[in-house]
């Protein structure tokens, strides 16, 4: 394993049950997969709706043990206790409505992580939201609203200045853009782009979108029923993938 | 060719809880017969609003204020209640956005397909009716459930259920964008066979500006609550006037180079209240002048297209390296 | 004043209503309308007439302040035991919901066993261990309330709880407690204030209907429905003694309904957003 890997998948999966234990029904969300996810560089995960992508986000950060395999989170197995990793992972979602809790202000919302980890003093908190809100792009001004008075695009901006206010070292985004206009999908994208580079953290990015995923990802996954078919390097995605369903994919978007 | 529709200034507000919102706001549009047009749009641009103003399936709450729509140069408002629901019968075929909520969840295939054509369900020309949108295994799929089809299965039924009694008018609403991106090619193929195979117009209104390059003879560009740009794909996509359509296909992740930067839009579509009275893009335009916030721009034809901006003729003529700089600077 | 619900004539209504029952079950027996204890305070069984404006019943008793006392009461124990079952729903539905996994199911078991049984029936057990009176009523009514509304509160942490805000504090490393109080209970908390109000409406005819059936509030004490219960045994010769309390104990529940149809339009997440 190369020393940098934030977060590795060793032959892990997922299996849901559901029913009565007399007549259980299983089903494979992830089959078996391996990823390492680097210091510095962003993984697109693309796949249809049900093909296990969401789900594979989750076991990267510890929200979905895994049914068998393990999941290495900072170069250790993750054993369930968040204690270590407080501030370390993030995740942004894909609904801008619920991207907030609508009852607290947007300031507070994005000091939480710091009010988790118990770093910083008030005054410090507000410091700090300041700098993220105008990296992501809004007036530090914002910070006194509350999630209603903010549009679905800005709502996203605000998510991501949280997920980023400590510093962590791994960001799953998940069909962050899905939900958002064209235009203010390519502000996001871009903003996105713009800050892993800056900033270095390693990041999952989901999506339906290939294009979406290229553009944004250092590396591609394609995920079909649970399984990672194909991963290689984004370049190859403007080219020529090797799976027929990757090219599949390709062909729906040129 | 003649016109099959004509979309005349229509303008629709919604009485709402915040009070008035204006959908459309004197969007034109004439669509000849036989021809396949794609109306693209984001949310608030007023796409919706249109699809469903050409049928008069507007909520209670809505009202047109101004405008018409003439549908083989009859206005569609004229009609009395019984008129209306033989001209929505006859004439129009919808697909909408999720083909599971747009059949009827009681009732299977067969007998949806039987109560719209007057035919009893054992009828052979169900069967016809099923072949012709491309599902396989009809005599199963027949007897199934809504509930009980695949995405992809279900829109073929609604397609052949909008198409089943030979309307002039095809009206899609988003049709793919409830699909898994394999399908959608699939769908879009079939859709755009039926022009050829039955002689229907089809309006296709989303905001996926891939589909409409790769399927639509015309394209229409909505903003504002009015069509911006309308004009043959071909040339409205290789060389977009108005700098809506061009920052749009822009914003577009899909054609950029390897490690190339997709150019975003800043700021967001506006909510109207009232008749806009400038350019309803100025805000976030990178061409603007003053004039654009003082009057709002006519619809003209220039290079082939009908578009609506003060600088248009002026960005026809350009050089393709000033169009990339956009800027103010240029006159 | 201003009245809540600007534009909604029901909800205004129902407030109204409501308050005007408020001062008369609390203010009104401190009213010179007589001592409701008071036997042979005037004739028996007299229709209304000056000195007792609601009649008198079989003891020669004035209704005028039974009456209002029973609206007190009523209120008072149809009230006091929703607060109960608000509170213990949403702590064991907020978990269920939550946690899920073994509590949930239990929850969700026991439950479903409680749903069973007819709401009467289950009160009629409950009074016969807990013997008649005030402690039998409140038992009755927070254990046939209880299913539904965590229920209620269980479906709508689930829906919450799957929102973006709560896995992003999650995945921060948020506890438990940050996680329940600071992300769920705030915003379920809409949800169950429109339950609640139902409920209360629910309880008002469990114990009545307790009280009806004798086995209710005890005398002296009084509620509406034990009125009722006094009254209908003269149903014929004094329709008044059962009418009375009859016609402000329909009042009560119907404006208590209409309040939460009121609240539910504005306060419950799921119906406001979620569900359309």
């Amino acid at each position: 394993m190369p020393a940098d890997a934030v977060v590795s998948l060793r032959s892990a999966g997922v299996t849901f049950s559901s029913g009565p234990p007399w007549d259980r029904e299983s089903l494979d969300a992830v089959g078996t997969v391996d990823l390492d996810i680097h210091r510095g560089e962003t993984v697109g995960l693309v796949g249809e709706s049900g093909s296990g992508k969401t789900t594979l986000g989750r076991v990267c950060l510890g929200m979905q043990p895994p049914s068998r395999g393990a999941v290495l989170i900072d170069g250790a197995p993750f054993d369930g206790h968040r204690g270590r990793l407080r501030g370390r992972l993030q995740i942004v979602g894909q609904h801008p409505e619920w991207a907030l809790n609508p009852r607290l202000r947007v300031g507070t919302s994005v000091a939480e992580p710091m009010a988790i980890m118990g770093i910083g003093t008030r005054a410090e908190h507000r410091k700090r939201v300041g700098v993220m809100l105008e990296m992501v792009g809004l007036e530090a001004s914002l910070a006194g609203r509350f999630p209603h008075q903010l549009s679905g695009g800005q709502r996203q901006r605000v998510a991501i200045a949280r997920s980023l206010i400590t510093d962590p070292s791994f960001v799953v985004f998940d069909e962050v853009v899905s939900a958002l206009d064209m235009s203010v999908q390519a502000q996001i994208l871009n903003l996105i782009k713009d800050i892993q580079a800056a900033q270095g953290f390693a990041a999952l990015f989901i999506s339906h979108d290939l294009a979406a995923v290229r553009y944004v990802a250092h590396r591609v996954a394609v995920m079909l029923d649970g399984d990672i078919l194909e991963i290689a390097p984004s370049e190859r995605f403007y080219g020529r993938p090797a799976h027929p369903y990757s090219r599949q994919l390709q062909a729906a978007i040129t | 060719m003649k016109s099959l529709l004509r979309i005349e200034k229509i303008a629709v507000e919604y009485a709402t809880e915040g009070g008035r919102l204006r959908a459309l706001d004197g969007a034109t549009l004439t669509v000849a017969a036989g021809e396949t047009v794609g109306i693209v749009g984001e949310s608030g641009s007023g796409k919706s609003t249109l699809a469903l103003t050409i049928g008069r399936v507007l909520p209670a709450y809505a009202r047109r204020v101004a405008g018409d729509i003439l549908f083989d140069e009859q206005s569609v408002f004229a009609h009395s209640d019984s008129e209306l629901r033989a001209f929505r019968r006859d004439e129009l075929g919808f697909i909408f956005q999720n083909p599971v909520s747009a059949l009827d969840p009681t009732m299977r295939v067969k007998y949806q397909l039987a109560h719209i054509l007057d035919l009893k369900s054992s009828d052979p020309a169900i069967m016809s009716h099923l072949e012709r949108v491309g599902l396989k295994d009809v005599e199963r799929v027949a007897n199934r459930f809504p509930h009980e089809l695949s995405g992809g299965m279900a829109q073929r039924v609604v397609i052949a259920l909008a198409i089943a009694r030979g309307p002039r008018l095809l009206i899609a609403d988003e049709p793919t964008s409830s699909l898994d991106s394999t399908i959608r090619d699939q769908i879009l193929e079939l859709l755009f066979s039926l022009p050829a195979q039955t002689g229907a117009t089809l309006l296709l209104f989303t905001h996926d500006l891939r589909s409409v390059a790769k399927y639509c003879d015309r394209v229409a560009v909505m903003y504002g609550g009015d069509v911006i740009e309308n004009g043959l794909a071909e040339a409205v996509f290789s060389r977009p006037l108005h700098p809506y359509a061009d920052a749009l296909l822009k914003a577009a992740p899909g054609a950029e180079a390897i490690g190339g930067k997709i150019e975003a839009i800043p700021g967001r579509p506006p909510i109207l209240r009232e008749r806009s009275e400038r350019c309803p893009f100025a805000p976030r335009c990178t061409w603007v002048v003053d004039l654009c916030r003082k009057q709002r721009p006519a619809s003209e034809i220039i290079a082939g297209r009908l578009v609506s901006c003060h600088r248009a003729e002026e960005r026809a003529t350009a050089a393709p390296a000033q169009l990339v700089k956009g800027a103010n600077n240029a006159s | 004043m201003r009245i809540p619900f600007q534009g909604d004539f029901l909800s205004r209504l129902a407030v109204v209503l409501l308050a005007i029952l408020l001062l008369l079950g609390f203010v009104g027996p401190s009213l010179p309308v007589g001592d409701p204890a008071a036997i042979a305070f005037g004739p028996r069984l007299s229709p209304p007439a000056p000195g007792w404006l609601m009649g008198t019943d079989n003891l020669g008793r004035t209704m005028l302040p039974r009456v209002l006392q029973g609206i007190r009461i009523t209120f008072v124990l149809a009230t006091a035991p929703v607060l109960i079952t608000s509170v213990l729903a949403v702590v064991i539905g907020m978990l269920a919901g939550y946690l899920g996994g073994w509590f949930d199911e239990l929850v969700a078991r026991l439950a479903d066993v409680l749903f069973a049984f007819p709401s009467l029936l289950l009160g009629l057990i409950l009074v016969a261990i807990m013997g008649p009176g005030v402690r039998g009523i409140t038992a009755a009514i927070i254990l046939i309330t209880l299913p539904l509304m965590v229920r209620v509160v269980r479906a709508t942490t689930l829906s919450i709880a799957s929102r973006d805000y709560v896995a992003a504090s999650r995945v921060s490393g948020a506890s438990l407690p940050r996680l329940l109080l600071v992300h769920l209970l705030p915003n379920i908390a809409g949800a169950v204030v429109v339950q609640a109000t139902f409920t209360i409406s629910v309880s008002m005819l469990i114990e009545s209907g307790l009280s009806f059936l004798g086995i209710g509030v005890q005398p002296p004490v009084a509620s509406l429905g034990s009125l009722v219960q006094n009254g209908s045994v003269y149903l014929v010769q004094a329709p008044w003694l059962a009418l009375a309390p009859g016609f402000f104990l329909a009042v009560a529940i119907f404006s208590v309904n209409l309040l939460g149809d009121g609240l539910r339009d504005r306060l419950d997440p799921l119906e406001a957003h979620g569900l359309k």
